[in-house]
């Protein structure tokens, strides 16, 4: 329930943002998703007519990964102001007196971002092949960015320190993992130049409209990275919803993706590479689902759908085991 | 809600059957019988190298981790092993 004080007090940001004093704020409802942060959209009625935004702000515990709020609503002024395809940004509120936290606001898209209906829909190789395109636009941003900090140096290795410093903090000892990050260790890629990654670039993260593309969603896991990253994490086995046989994010095969994205960027995607960024995208989400499951076992946070996060953990060490695996371990076979 | 009841119903008639499937494999590799303990020696091993050469050794290592793998994914999301047509 939003108070009507705090809807008032919204009403009137609103409206000195947009130039119309008279806003009043006419509904806020809680959007489904986001598994970190929390959304509402807020519909407005102002200047004679309707607005829709989204409000985005901090769940009641943190992740302890990725991109303050501020920083996030920097990178999406800067998106947007580069053409690309994002919600429009409105203004960042960093005061927590306003509504209770610190949040953001950015227009209203239509469309789904919804994993089951996007997979149910498919397959949509249209849709897969403009997703490899947005990313490949989305690549054309490089450093220096000052909210972004400066990109690592070594990318893999740096991912590598921080994953197993997480492991550790959490006083998992996981042989699977470990197993996986052994081999990530012993066979680095040839580094190519950093990007902007959107860094949870899947199915679910994106908005479409009949199979249309609408804009790129949930950028608080963006940063300077490897170009073969968010290629990888969108065809990992976690995020096909069920639609195994479909690499690229559950709604096409892996090639409609790559086919996009190379037709933008010029740049043909080493299997190799993907092979090695796909079992890195694994051991980070395995990272991401202990930290959620942990913000229900310790950090009071109590939700089933974060205790269950954590189960997800063996299906990224399955996916690892698939991705690592020798000729000569033949481990597979009896 | 219905994921939790659906994992406790796999859970319940398999009791600890799988973890003793591990244990014992985890005492074959060590001699001890000491299992919770020994799946953070076998991390740590694994982190420094030991299993990093091919051959008879890390070939029963990787057996076992799929198999360590496959039994937890049993219980929390069966569906997840579907098209892994050779698991163990």
């Amino acid at each position: 329930m939003i108070e009507a004080s705090t809807r008032a007090r919204l009403a009137r940001l609103i409206g000195r943002a947009t130039g119309t004093p008279d806003a009043v704020v006419t509904r806020m409802e809680e959007l489904r998703g986001g598994a970190v942060r929390r959304h509402w959209r807020v519909d407005a009625a102002m200047g004679g007519s309707a607005r829709s935004f989204v409000l985005r702000t901090d769940g009641a515990t943190r992740l302890g990964m990725g991109l303050e709020l501020a920083d996030e609503f920097a990178l999406l002024e800067t998106l947007h102001a580069a053409g690309r395809a994002v919600a429009p940004p409105l203004l960042y509120c960093g005061d927590p007196a306003l509504t209770g936290a610190p949040f953001h606001l950015t227009g209203f898209l239509e469309g789904s971002a919804e994993p089951a209906l996007l997979v149910a829909s498919g397959p949509d190789e249209t849709l897969a092949e403009r997703l490899g395109q947005e990313l490949a636009a989305l690549q054309r941003i490089r450093p220096p960015l000052a909210f972004l900090g400066a990109p690592a140096s070594h990318i893999a290795a740096t991912r590598l320190d921080d994953y197993r410093s997480r492991l550790d903090a959490m006083g998992e000892r996981r042989p699977v993992a470990e197993w996986a990050m052994r081999w990530l260790l012993r066979h680095p890629p040839e580094p190519l130049p950093p990007v902007l990654c959107h860094g949870d670039f899947r199915t679910g993260n994106y908005l479409a409209e009949v199979g249309r593309f609408v804009a790129l969603l949930d950028w608080e896991f963006a940063g300077w990275g490897d170009p073969d990253e968010d290629l990888a994490w969108f065809c990992s086995r976690c995020w096909r919803f069920g639609a195994h046989e479909r690499e690229a994010g559950g709604i096409a095969p892996r090639a409609a993706l790559l086919r996009g994205y190379e037709a933008v960027s010029g740049r043909r995607p080493d299997p190799a590479r993907l092979r090695y960024w796909g079992a890195m995208a694994a051991i980070k989400w395995l990272v991401i689902a202990l930290l959620q499951r942990d913000r229900h076992l310790r950090a009071g946070e109590r939700s089933l759908d974060l205790a269950l996060t954590g189960r997800r953990a063996a299906e990224c060490e399955l996916e690892l085991l698939q991705l690592v695996e020798e000729p000569e371990d033949h481990a597979r076979s009896t | 809600m219905a994921r939790c009841h659906a994992i406790a119903a796999r859970e319940r008639p398999l009791g600890d059957a799988p973890y003793r499937v591990i244990a014992a494999e985890l005492a074959a590799i060590y001699g001890v019988a000491e299992a919770p303990a020994l799946l953070a020696r076998l991390a740590a091993d694994i982190r420094g190298g030991r299993y990093d050469e091919p051959g008879a050794e890390r070939t029963r290592l990787a057996r076992l981790l799929w198999r360590l793998t496959i039994l937890k994914l049993q219980e929390s999301n069966p569906a997840f092993l579907e098209g892994i047509k050779d698991v163990l």
